[in-house]
């Protein structure tokens, strides 16, 4: 299912603002692997978490941890999309 | 040389704790002064450079500044199995008199961070002789603490070996009688003090000056510190910082400091009355 560009958007700005990112959120290309490409740690994953439950309106299982899941902003929006839906 | 003359002091009560004493060098009797109140743990650890640096800081403006370890913590002695929020609290009634009495100061506040916020604002609840609060980044609920303790043990692990990586387990270690939390063995009792933390649930007594600074990416503070700003009659900021608490190495902490200073400035000029 393919999802809008919009979300894809809005994980970017959520990204770029919560890991205080050098980076503009136009520039993190869709498919790129955000622990190689941003150096993302644990402390960073977290923030990513938080920032997808607060600003998203998710709330997290246990099941849906897996670094599959976020490891590009694809992912994290088809995983947005999914929960939403 | 430094804005302050630092010396190793041990503050006396049911614990004996051990406390660094930054007297201003360019005021030999401060009328303010500061006892700071650590955060929990592995926040300690990371924050304990910007603390030390912070205390220097306010020393440059005048305000002595008084650090100490909880019993069963850092230096100080006891059991940290046996350490609880509440025995801490008493740990910081003990300490406001100390620095009180060794600062020599008219006016004391405290300046807590995470936990150590929020166990200020018990202390101060408790009357403990506190003219004023700096509550950096508070924890306002102990129950979404310890949840969030857990989503960053599950990142951890997750990150550590995706392969063998069972949520459930982790889960399951989390819910043990005694559990490991960043490293510490947290007893069944700690826990349930920490779950209890609810700095909403009611009416604040303490009724000081109070500043709670949100230390967030965010440009507005979020609603639980209003919240809680509005409860202690206080005022809130946003300051836009990494969370230097969950970061070793990360010692910079310039805006959430120099935001205090100011609100600090602001307070001394208004001539709150102290003791």
């Amino acid at each position: 299912m393919a999802v809008d560009a919009q979300l894809k958007d809005q994980i970017k700005d959520m990204i770029v603002e919560r890991l205080f990112l050098n980076v503009a959120p136009a520039d993190i290309p869709d498919a790129a692997n955000l622990m190689q490409a941003y150096n993302i740690d644990s402390v960073n994953l977290f923030e990513i978490v938080v920032g997808l439950e607060e600003e998203f309106g998710l709330t997290l299982e246990d099941t849906d941890f897996s670094t599959e899941t976020f490891s590009t902003v694809d992912n994290i929006a088809a995983f947005v999309d999914e929960k939403r839906s | 040389m430094l804005p302050s003359h630092e010396t190793v002091a041990v503050i006396p009560g049911a614990v004996a704790l051990h406390a660094i004493v930054h007297e201003c060098v360019e005021a030999e009797h401060p009328a303010w002064g500061l006892l700071f109140c650590d955060p929990f743990a592995e926040e300690k650890k990371c924050a304990h450079r910007v603390l030390v640096e912070a205390a220097r800081i306010f020393c440059e403006a005048d305000i002595g500044c008084v650090r100490f370890d909880y019993r069963g913590t850092g230096d100080s002695p006891g059991e940290f199995a046996a350490a609880t929020p509440e025995r801490w609290v008493e740990d910081i009634l003990a300490a406001v008199e100390f620095a009180r009495q060794h600062l020599r100061v008219k006016t004391l506040g405290l300046l807590g961070l995470r936990l150590g916020a929020s166990l200020a604002l018990q202390a101060a609840n408790a009357g403990g002789g506190v003219d004023f609060l700096v509550l950096w980044e508070p924890v306002i609920n102990g129950k979404q603490y310890l949840a969030q303790n857990l989503r960053r043990s599950m990142i951890k692990a997750m990150l550590t070996d995706d392969d063998k990586f069972d949520a459930g387990n982790v889960r399951r270690a989390h819910e043990q009688d005694i559990f490991d939390f960043d490293g510490y063995a947290i007893s069944a009792e700690m826990r349930h003090q920490i779950e209890s933390l609810d700095l909403l649930a009611a009416e604040p007594s303490f009724s000081g000056p109070a500043l709670v600074v949100n230390i967030t990416a965010k440009e507005q503070p979020g609603e639980a510190h209003q919240e809680l700003a509005e409860a202690l009659g206080g005022r809130v900021i946003a300051v836009r910082q990494e969370p230097f608490w969950a970061r070793i190495g990360l010692i910079g902490a310039h805006a959430t400091v120099e935001a205090t200073e100011i609100w600090l400035a602001e307070q001394q000029a208004s001539g709150i009355k102290g003791g």
